[in-house]
């Protein structure tokens, strides 16, 4: 007992460091949701207040004047879709080009792999001529349209690699126990390679809900997204922090409880290549 | 069901290299044979087994199960069942779902497959792992359960690649007793892949020593072993190694004389062993002016403390005691240039626990009456005898 103890104290410098780092990086967080509880009085304190009466007044505005709860809606609409299209696609492509012996397999993954190289801007403005044209201006169809187009390489070189690292045998096995290649991608492949596909989907769902470019490009009013609606606080003369860290907060708390309840999972799959 | 390879062979094409793996097999298993492919790595064992469960496509040649031809027949039509040296279980199923995922996808109702289930799990001892998945499992209860996948399925031909060389020594002891009582039981047609000669003497019916992609010999365990077709089945079967002795023949007075000697000068003549007459008279004449290779078990030493004359002489090299046999490891004093033998530079010989020897003590060799020797043409390796 007593050893425990000292063992644990001997180790307090590192402890200390530990936390310091974490305090650290979450501060911007812990400021953050401090100055959403503020009145723009408070905010603009020379001298940073800790201790304040706080109030909801800027989670109550932004839901009232500038109608949050629609950017809310696309940007969910928009994410969800277009993280279901990358997936059905690269999900396919990665088993072919993963598993499948083509004569061309190589090439046509590393061409898949290239075009993760084009910056977004590029393709902006030919997508808005495109769009205008199309009237999917302002339209969600054209984002996710867009971000399926932008997200499929990454998500495809990503798939791929898990499907590669299967083994053979356990196809073998599975047609040996007379299951069709369907079956056996749809009863084993896909269930081996989920952590995978699971990572690729969740990069692509960030991807898609952050992206600010393309949304600003493609949208005016009416299928804005999150990050455009956040950004709209910085006014002409003045910023409101006090409802962009409200939008914010609004917007981690989600995504805070999903990847606590899949870190198990996001880990497995980020380090399963790592380690044979 | 039996299974039959005829002119079977398989060609890897790598652009201008090519590789022959099997070279014009023709096997012919009995329904209800253990059958042993046994060879070194790389003589075309594994490949040929993958041909018969339909996992490659033969180059040449046809497959016949049970009489009818599936050389063509896609793997899941052929009904066989095959056991990887890597188990290859599901790894996100259960033990329960990898061993019944086959009989699912065959739309067998769910009453049966809960019955031969817990057969089959009872048979193998692992009916407290089902709920587990592969990773939760040892190498032993792994193999266990994709030896259960095969055998829920009742097929027609077992196949099994190498199934316990992943194992330690006591639990392949275990299993290797096991497979056999599974076999005996069931009584299915079983192809078996193996490296380890010991294993395959121990489990199989009928096997076939393959080196290189051919088939040098196919014959029960015991005739392999007592009757070798050439050099390399000799040496391959049988632990420890045969002891290869070089020398010359001499036919006087109707008995024929195995002679070892110093190559350059057939008048110094380091033994004489006297042959058992095993081969026919004919076929020793015509070896007289050749070299001959004289094969010799450890076992089948008889050893003397005491010079005699026409036997080996030989000097305790070192001793291994392997619990309870001991073998001595032997060298010719006499053989200066080193060429008396044809396998290594040292002799083994079995030795009964009970005698005390020592390192450098000289010993004289002497060969068993009943001992099986075995007659080699030096140049072909092939056996003068039968």
């Amino acid at each position: 007992m007593g050893q425990a103890i000292r063992l644990k104290l001997k180790r307090w410098p590192g402890n200390l460091l530990a936390i310091g780092l974490v305090a650290l990086w979450l501060f911007p967080i812990f400021w953050a949701v401090l100055t959403s509880l503020k009145t723009r009085a408070q905010q603009d304190r020379l001298v940073p207040l800790f201790l304040f009466h706080p109030t909801l007044d800027n989670y109550n505005e932004i839901f009232t004047v500038s109608r949050y709860e629609v950017a809310i809606r696309n940007s969910l609409i928009i994410s969800i879709a277009s993280t279901f299209f990358v997936m059905v696609l690269a999900v396919c492509s990665g088993y072919v080009l993963g598993r499948v012996r083509l004569k061309h397999g190589r090439d046509i993954a590393m061409w898949i792999l290239s075009l993760r190289m084009i910056p977004p801007v590029a393709v902006g403005v030919p997508f808005y001529l495109l769009f205008v044209r199309l009237g999917w201006i302002d339209k969600h169809l054209a984002l996710i349209a867009v971000y399926t187009a932008v997200g499929v390489p990454f998500a495809v070189w990503l798939v791929q690699g898990f499907f590669i690292e299967i083994p053979r045998e356990l196809d073998e096995a599975a047609t040996l126990d007379g299951l069709t290649e369907t079956e056996t991608l749809w009863r084993v492949l896909i269930p081996v390679a989920l952590p995978g596909i699971s990572v690729a989907a969740i990069f692509t769902f960030i991807f898609t809900w952050n992206e600010y470019l393309l949304a600003y490009l493609l949208t005016t009013s009416r299928a804005k997204t999150v990050p455009l609606a956040v950004s709209e606080n910085i006014l002409e003369y003045h910023v409101e922090w006090g409802r962009i860290m409200a939008s914010s907060m609004i917007v981690i708390l989600p995504m805070l409880v999903i990847v606590f309840l899949l870190q198990r999972y996001i880990v497995r799959g980020l380090t399963l290549g790592a380690v044979k | 069901m039996s299974v039959i390879l005829r002119s079977l062979s398989k060609v890897y094409e790598y652009g201008v290299h090519a590789v022959h793996a099997v070279k014009n097999l023709n096997i012919e298993v009995q329904a209800g044979e253990f059958f042993t492919l046994l060879g070194p790595s790389g003589c075309g064992k594994t490949t040929t087994l993958r041909m018969v469960a339909g996992l490659e496509t033969p180059t040449s040649g046809q497959i016949y199960l049970g009489g009818e031809e599936v050389t063509e027949v896609a793997p899941r039509k052929r009904d066989v069942a095959m056991v990887f040296q890597s188990y290859a279980l599901y790894p996100h199923m259960t033990a329960y779902e990898n061993l019944t995922l086959n009989l699912k996808v065959h739309h067998v109702p769910r009453r049966e497959i809960e019955e031969r289930a817990a057969v089959v799990a009872k048979m193998l001892g692992i009916s407290h792992l089902l709920k587990k998945k592969p990773q939760q499992l040892s190498g032993g209860e792994r193999q266990r359960v994709a030896l259960g996948r095969a055998i829920i399925r009742r097929p027609k031909v077992f196949l099994l690649d190498e199934p316990l060389s992943n194992l330690d020594l006591k639990l392949r002891e275990t299993m290797r007793l096991e497979l056999k009582r599974l076999h005996e039981e069931l009584k299915i047609t079983t192809l078996y892949v193996s490296h380890d000669q010991g294993e395959a003497m121990v489990l199989s019916d009928k096997m076939a020593v393959m080196h290189d992609g051919v088939a040098e010999q196919i014959g029960t365990p015991e005739e392999i072993y007592h009757q070798p077709a050439n050099i390399f089945v000799a040496k391959f079967v049988g632990s420890p190694t045969i002891n290869l002795l070089r020398g010359f023949l001499i036919i006087e007075a109707g008995a024929t004389t195995f002679c070892l000697a110093r190559l350059a000068d057939r008048a110094d003549v380091l033994a004489r062993y006297p042959l058992n007459g095993n081969t026919p008279e004919p076929t020793l004449a015509r070896a007289c002016d050749q070299e001959v290779i004289l094969g010799v078990r450890a076992e089948e030493f008889v050893v003397h403390y005491e010079p005699r004359p026409g036997l080996l002489r030989t000097e305790v090299d070192f001793l291994e005691h392997a619990g309870s046999v001991n073998y001595a490891i032997l060298k010719l004093v006499d053989d200066a240039e080193g060429k008396a033998l044809a396998n290594g530079d040292r002799l083994i010989a079995a030795v009964s626990y009970h005698e005390r020897l020592v390192n450098g003590q000289p010993l004289w060799l002497g060969i068993g009456k009943q001992a099986k020797t075995k007659l080699f043409a030096a140049e072909s390796g092939q056996t003068l005898q039968g």
